[in-house]
């Protein structure tokens, strides 16, 4: 046996040698990407860059840009069968129309598989210019920041990216795009929607024919009328439905911003959410309704809510954006039924983070990159481009000059808010003439929350928020529609929140807090 | 077991490897000898060494800080701090619980349904073992995600089949997604309708393998269906069946997640009984999307699997050497 | 095998009640297609419809360009990963199944110890990008499911049965070692390479993960992939609908169900009649009986 021993020790090194190898060689090319970072490039001498969109494509007196490509990773709802058409008219516009030199390779995701695609072609070094990130949903930007996968932008943004910088959106807003871990920041938000409110949707039919007053409605008991006559005159109409998790807000006076719970009379003071009074007396109620029957019963494991929606039987829903103008896109998946709103808190900015373009760090040419951005943001023709695709050929434009995808249409990715500034698209059939003035109207009147400008930072706290995330997963939806008990649920789920460290985040939270406030002389 | 039997003759004796002396010109007269089979092997070898050992230097990222910025070995050494998570909760205990006892009975229900179904096959006439393999593997490419929809359409609390039908028969019907006890059986039931049809390709594989003249002595002796496979049949399909328990045995640590996701609809009733390792960490690291974190996971279902596969493989080979593994 | 006639009837009266069960699932999947989404949303699904219409089909091939090439692409990775996978899997898992084979123990752990432990998705993206440049090529597709530790193990279970005096009289007559693999071994495996034929060809027919990290062309896409896309882009955007935006997505415009279940069917269609392909080698007893004589 010995001698098989040592046969298998000597396989082992010789695999281990092989590795190590590997390891050397990975390593190498790992540091050297960095290397290649923005002060090393060459390209963007100041003297060129100035600003190539201020001109609107004029030819610049600097010297010429030598010629790059670039290649741009973003999400999309399908893939489009005219991707390689709008790409190619793109780089023709690009090089008519504009002194970038730039060649841009566009790299469509669909959503499904953006997260897993890019998650690891962005931890494995793969080079890569633009990436779309976004704050909450797919491929987080913060996660992703703390990792060091994005380039930081602070210095650049003047530079390359100025009219973007300065005139897009109040500059109060970039505070929002500041990283959790050094407040530095990290991408190009695409401007549009930055504040919410929540609200309830109602079938217009239902509101006419008991003649209800949406008006009166001011919190979720004020519902309760309704949703008994409702039961009671309407058979086969569900009273109550909502994606589960889009619950809305447990009560006014509990407010959420920048990732922490707190009583609007002490914001700097962390809570946890689940053992506040206000969420049992929440609870409370929707197991009440849940017993009543005025909520889906079923509404626990329901995963598709459109396919719920889609027989248009539900009476009364929730709506966590209450977007301008939103009433219009309710129709077509609620079965054709009309709906009417009503909001329950006053908008609150929530951020302008929900999709953002990023560097990244492998980039060979960010500033050229910016400046493509910045060409993006500011040039309403490269970025309708980029949106709807060649006029006349994938879309076109109504009388009124609304957007209007040709029957059939190769192009119609509905994703305009994904490349950029989302003010400068087209306004679609149903919105409002005016729902880029509401809109923006609505952002910069929208309250800003006391804590938007804290960011926590929870990178030493892994472990527990890994462990709070699946308790979350187990006991919150059951609870929150209502389903289960919370008199029997509610105490088990918080034991379990304990268990997996909920402690030690509202600890660590609460003594960020403390030095954020301290700092900004908030206290 | 005659065939058994035959190998030992022809296996080199074992005190010939053992006398063989540390020498070089020993060594070479050893290489040459296998020289051919090695020559065999070595595309394999080979193609493991670039595909499965190269990139083995990346479990290092299970103790790590993992920074895309810094590389995998430039980035910070935080020894098993990334395995803390599996532990952190009372949930450790029942997600090793659920994922052993569901490998368990995958591995009893599926090894017995597969050799009873191969057994039952070999017995058929071509044409409809034909027809009867084809239609056992159409599952097979169903994936768990689609499998998740015709569990909803069997399972809905208003609208499932199973149901209806019981509500046609005058039994009240239950709402499955809001309990956890029947999603043991569905799932059980759910993997063997996915995987039966492959389990009983290996075995029927196997059986045809087998040499006729057994059976013809058999039947000449009067033997029943039942006795030949009982006598004949399995005892010769044992190594088979051995390798196939060893391999299982390996993934013990190890689940499917699709099975276990898609298939309970990811309905939070269900989580007590269907959360196995693979469905906590996707759960636990949704919102971090940590490689680190799951690396760990992987590493510790791997070093779990290993050390059971090397007592398993010390069993065998205590029990019958030539069926062992390595 | 000769049994008596009742015997034969009870056990394929249990198959044919088996597959049926195995059968009524799928049957779902295939109805659904076949059904008009007004239908699926009034009356969920059903074994039998109002009516049968093949709007999913006809919606699939609006731009029938996109599901030929994949189909194309699929064909293609399946054939030669089929065919370079089961020869490289039966050379090395012959080596080992060979008892007077000096290394076959070492061999055996050198293949199994990467069933159990691996790399993970980092450093296998980094080979397959940085050092061996597949990306957006169909080797991305091909090379990574060539062999697999599981595939020889079981295969060198199944080669462990050819009878060494076989061997023995082949090397006696001067054979090298690979003219016996070519000339004696493989012919007398043909069942069991026939069913680990089957197993590669399943399992790339079925794979979609190497597509979604190493494709970006859409002209690569296999059919899996297109499916996966499909389905697991519902999901994402439904739950997620209110970050969409100004204007939303309309997403009356998306896949219906029907649409999703017609690619189930079109995506594991063609494997049904690679099966028969395959089930001709599936012969009883050659290996050792015919050897006798």
């Amino acid at each position: 046996m010995r001698t098989r021993k040592t046969t298998t020790m000597k396989w082992m090194a010789a695999a281990a040698a092989a590795m190590l190898l590997a390891t050397g060689c990975s390593q190498n090319d790992n540091s050297n990407a960095p290397a290649a970072s923005p002060s090393a490039g060459s390209a963007g001498s100041p003297s060129a860059s100035g600003s190539p969109s201020a001109s609107g494509g004029a030819s610049q007196t600097g010297a010429e840009l030598p010629p790059v490509d670039l290649t741009w990773y973003y999400g999309t709802s399908q893939q489009q069968p005219g991707q390689q058409d709008v790409e190619d008219a793109v780089n023709q516009y690009l090089k008519e129309h504009t002194d970038l030199n730039v060649t841009l390779h566009l790299k469509p995701v669909d959503f499904g598989s953006y997260d897993q695609k890019m998650n690891v072609a962005i931890s494995s070094g793969e080079p890569m210019d633009i990436v779309w990130t976004t704050a909450s949903w797919l491929l987080k930007y913060n996660e992703n920041v703390k990792k060091g996968a994005f380039l930081a932008l602070d210095d650049l943004l003047p530079k390359y990216a100025p009219q973007t910088f300065t005139e897009m959106m109040p500059e109060r807003f970039w505070e929002n795009v500041k990283a959790d871990t050094d407040g530095k920041i990290y991408a190009i938000p695409s401007y549009q929607v930055a504040a919410t409110a929540f609200g309830y949707v109602f079938q217009k039919r239902f509101v006419d024919k008991y003649n209800f007053d949406i008006t009166t409605v001011k919190k979720p008991e004020d519902l309760e009328p309704f949703l008994e006559t409702l039961k009671k005159n309407e058979p086969g109409v569900i009273p109550f439905a909502f994606q589960p998790g889009n619950n809305g807000p447990t009560d006014s006076d509990l407010k959420n911003a920048s990732g922490i719970t707190y009583e609007a009379s002490d914001p700097y003071q962390s809570l946890v959410r689940e053992e506040t009074p206000q969420y049992k007396a929440y609870l409370d109620l929707m197991h009440d309704w849940y017993k009543k029957g005025y909520i889906y019963s079923d509404l626990a494991t329901v995963k598709d809510f459109n396919q719920l929606t889609a027989q248009g039987n539900i009476a009364v829903m929730t709506d966590v954006t209450f977007k301008p103008g939103g009433e219009a896109s309710y129709p077509p998946k609620n079965g054709g039924n009309e709906v009417v709103r009503q909001r329950i808190t006053e908008p609150t900015f929530t951020g302008v983070t929900t999709s953002m373009n990023a560097i990244s760090i492998t980039s060979k040419n960010p500033e050229r990159a910016l400046m493509l951005l910045e060409r993006v943001n500011t040039d309403k023709e490269l970025y309708g481009l980029l949106s709807y695709g060649i006029e006349g050929k994938h879309y076109t434009l109504t009388s009124d000059g609304l957007y209007q995808p040709v029957d059939g249409s190769t192009y119609a990715p509905s994703i305009d808010w994904v490349f950029g500034n989302q003010f400068n698209g087209l306004v679609r059939p149903g919105q409002p003439a005016d729902v880029f003035e509401q809109t923006k109207k609505l952002n910069e009147e929208a309250e800003i929350p006391v804590l938007n400008d804290f960011h926590f930072d929870d990178s030493s706290l892994k472990t527990e928020v890994a462990a709070v995330s699946a308790v979350r997963a187990e006991y919150a939806i059951p609870l929150e529609t209502g389903t289960v008990d919370p008199a029997v649920q509610l105490p088990k789920f918080l034991s379990a929140l304990k268990k997996a460290g909920i402690d030690k985040i509202t600890e660590e939270q609460n003594k960020q807090l403390a030095a954020w406030a301290t700092k900004n002389g908030k206290q | 077991m005659k065939e058994n039997g035959m190998f030992d003759k022809t296996a080199p004796s074992r005190t010939d490897v053992r006398t063989e002396k540390r020498t070089f010109g020993r060594r070479r007269g050893r290489f040459k000898r296998n020289a051919g089979l090695f020559g065999l092997s070595l595309p394999g070898v080979l193609y493991l060494l670039v595909f499965a050992y190269v990139p083995m230097f990346g479990i290092v990222i299970a103790f790590k800080n993992y920074r895309y910025d810094k590389g995998i070995l430039g980035s910070e050494w935080i020894g098993l701090k990334n395995f803390e998570f599996l532990f952190a909760s009372d949930n450790a205990w029942r997600i090793t619980r659920n994922t052993v006892l569901y490998n368990l009975s995958f591995i009893v229900i599926g090894t017995a349904v597969g050799l009873a179904l191969a057994i039952l096959m070999s017995r058929l006439g071509r044409h409809w073992v034909k027809v009867h393999q084809t239609v056992l593997f159409l599952p097979y490419f169903v994936s768990w995600v689609v499998a998740g929809y015709i569990a909803l359409a069997f399972l809905d609390n208003s609208a499932g089949f199973l149901n209806r039908a019981l509500e046609s028969v005058g039994l009240p019907g239950r709402n499955w997604y809001f309990e956890k006890a029947p999603w043991p059986y569905v799932l059980v039931v759910a993997h063997e309708w996915k995987s039966i049809g492959f389990g009983t390709l290996i075995y029927f594989a196997g059986i045809m393998g087998i040499n006729q003249d057994y059976y013809e002595a058999a039947r000449i002796d009067g033997a029943t269906g039942f006795q030949m496979a009982r006598k004949i049949t399995i005892p010769l399909l044992m190594p088979l069946v051995t390798i196939m328990l060893i391999l299982s045995v390996g993934n013990m640590f190890r689940g499917d997640f699709g099975l276990h996701y898609f298939v309970p609809n990811d309905s939070s009733f269900a989580i007590p009984t269907t959360d196995i390792i693979d469905t906590y960490v996707f759960r636990a690291l949704r919102e971090l999307g940590d490689f680190g974190m799951s690396s760990a996971a992987g590493f510790y279902q791997s070093t779990v699997g290993f050390v059971l596969v090397l007592l398993a493989n010390y069993a065998v080979r205590k029990f019958n050497e030539d069926n062992a593994l390595f | 095998m000769n049994s008596n006639p009742t015997e034969t009837r009870v056990v394929n009266l249990i198959f044919i009640l088996l597959s049926l069960l195995m059968l009524a699932p799928f049957a779902l999947v295939v109805i659904i297609s076949l059904t008009g989404e007004a239908d699926l949303i009034q009356n969920g699904y059903r074994f039998v419809p109002d009516r049968l219409v093949f709007t999913a089909y006809e919606y699939i091939f609006k731009v029938p360009s996109i599901i030929v090439r994949s189909y194309g692409v699929t064909a293609a990775v399946t054939v030669i990963g089929t065919v370079s996978g089961l020869l490289v899997t039966a050379m090395i898992a012959y080596a080992i199944s060979r008892p007077d084979y000096g290394y076959r123990r070492v061999t055996s752990f050198y293949v199994f110890f990467t069933m159990l432990f691996s790399g993970g998705l980092i450093p296998y993206y980094i080979l397959m990008t940085q050092y061996l440049h597949l990306k957006d090529t169909i080797w991305a597709m091909i090379l990574p499911g060539m062999l697999s530790a599981w595939n020889v193990m079981v295969l060198k279970g199944f080669l462990a049965k050819i009878p060494m005096e076989i061997i023995e009289s082949a090397k006696m007559d001067g054979a090298g070692e690979w003219r016996i693999f070519f000339t004696v071994v493989i012919p007398l495996s043909t069942p069991a390479l026939a069913t680990m034929g089957l197993l590669i060809a399943f399992w790339h027919w079925n794979d979609w993960l190497n597509a979604l990290l190493f494709i970006d062309s859409q002209k690569l896409v296999p059919l899996q992939l297109l499916l996966v896309r499909m389905l697991s882009s519902m999901e994402v955007i439904t739950q997620n609908l209110d970050k969409f935006g100004i204007g939303g997505l309309d997403v009356s415009k998306f896949p219906t169900m029907s649409v999703r279940m017609a690619m189930v069917v079109l995506a594991a269609g063609p494997m049904m009649v690679v099966f028969p392909f395959f089930q001709r080698y599936f012969v009883q007893g050659l290996t050792v009986g015919s050897l006798k004589g």
